[in-house]
């Protein structure tokens, strides 16, 4: 085989290579990015440790129940701009 | 002799061979890099601590829409000695884990009808992650005290309106984050 027909298939082989090692890499950045947000909300759990505990919108719902939701609008209103 | 190694065919997938090989080792390396750099980081659960902790608080605080009497009892105001709170709420902030304390927890009830000004307050830990929660808000978190804040309503025992805002912050960041 002459040296330019030897070109060729071995510059298929380098550009192969070449992308295998660039999508390795993509990836590698990827799960390092994931691993960073691995974090877990409470609003995506659900854990059994609060299970005996009355949730603070139930507390709050008993309270207005108490004074015949009197102020609820108002109550709700700022516990909304609180809690977010 | 190298000009008849590359003509001969056997010692082309001889090369061949060896190059797969490589690539082989290439991309189970890579895949070996991928999941240890995933499954190397911990998982950050100190926003479900810190609203474990607020419950726990809560509780304590008020039960059935109603604020404890050793708290505010006939108009008054009893401000909790920091040990006597932890003792009544049965909380333990210290860990023989850790030589410094991981937690902090502050308390403040405010009247329904002035929201600016705190008529009682509780708080307890270290007192150092309280500037880290504004940092927090700014969207700066990661590797510093993770803070959750939450509002409730409740009442006293002669029907007066307050609204109790409890905040935590735990810190933990070696168990929670990679550093």
């Amino acid at each position: 085989m002459s040296r330019k027909a030897q070109i060729g298939p071995t510059a298929t082989w380098v550009v192969a290579t070449l992308i295998i090692i660039i999508v390795l890499f993509i990836f590698l950045a990827i799960s390092a990015v994931m691993s960073k947000s691995k974090a877990i909300k409470t609003a995506e759990v659900k854990t059994d440790l609060g299970e005996n505990s009355e949730q603070l919108s139930m507390k709050t719902n008993l309270a207005e129940q108490l004074t015949e939701n009197k102020n609820k609008a108002a109550v709700d209103k700022i516990l909304g701009e609180q809690n977010g | 002799m190298n000009n008849s190694f590359f003509n001969n065919k056997r010692g082309g997938e001889k090369y061949l061979s060896v190059y797969w090989f490589l690539v082989l080792v290439l991309v189970a390396g890579g895949v070996i890099g991928m999941v240890t750099v995933y499954y190397g980081s911990p998982y950050d659960i100190r926003e479900i601590e810190g609203t474990v902790l607020i419950n726990k608080i809560a509780d304590c605080v008020s039960y059935e829409g109603r604020i404890d009497k050793s708290f505010i009892s006939n108009g008054i105001f009893y401000p909790a000695n920091e040990q006597d709170f932890l003792k009544a709420c049965h909380l333990n902030l210290s860990s023989t884990e850790w030589t410094e304390q991981q937690y902090y927890f502050q308390v403040d009830f405010y009247k329904l009808s002035d929201l600016t000004k705190s008529v009682l307050n509780i708080s307890s830990g270290n007192k150092n992650y309280i500037s880290f929660c504004a940092l927090q808000k700014q969207g700066i978190t990661r590797t510093l005290p993770t803070c959750v804040e939450k509002s409730f309503y409740s009442l006293d025992d002669l029907g007066n309106e307050y609204i109790i805002k409890i905040l935590t912050a735990v810190r933990k960041s070696e168990k929670n984050v990679k550093i």
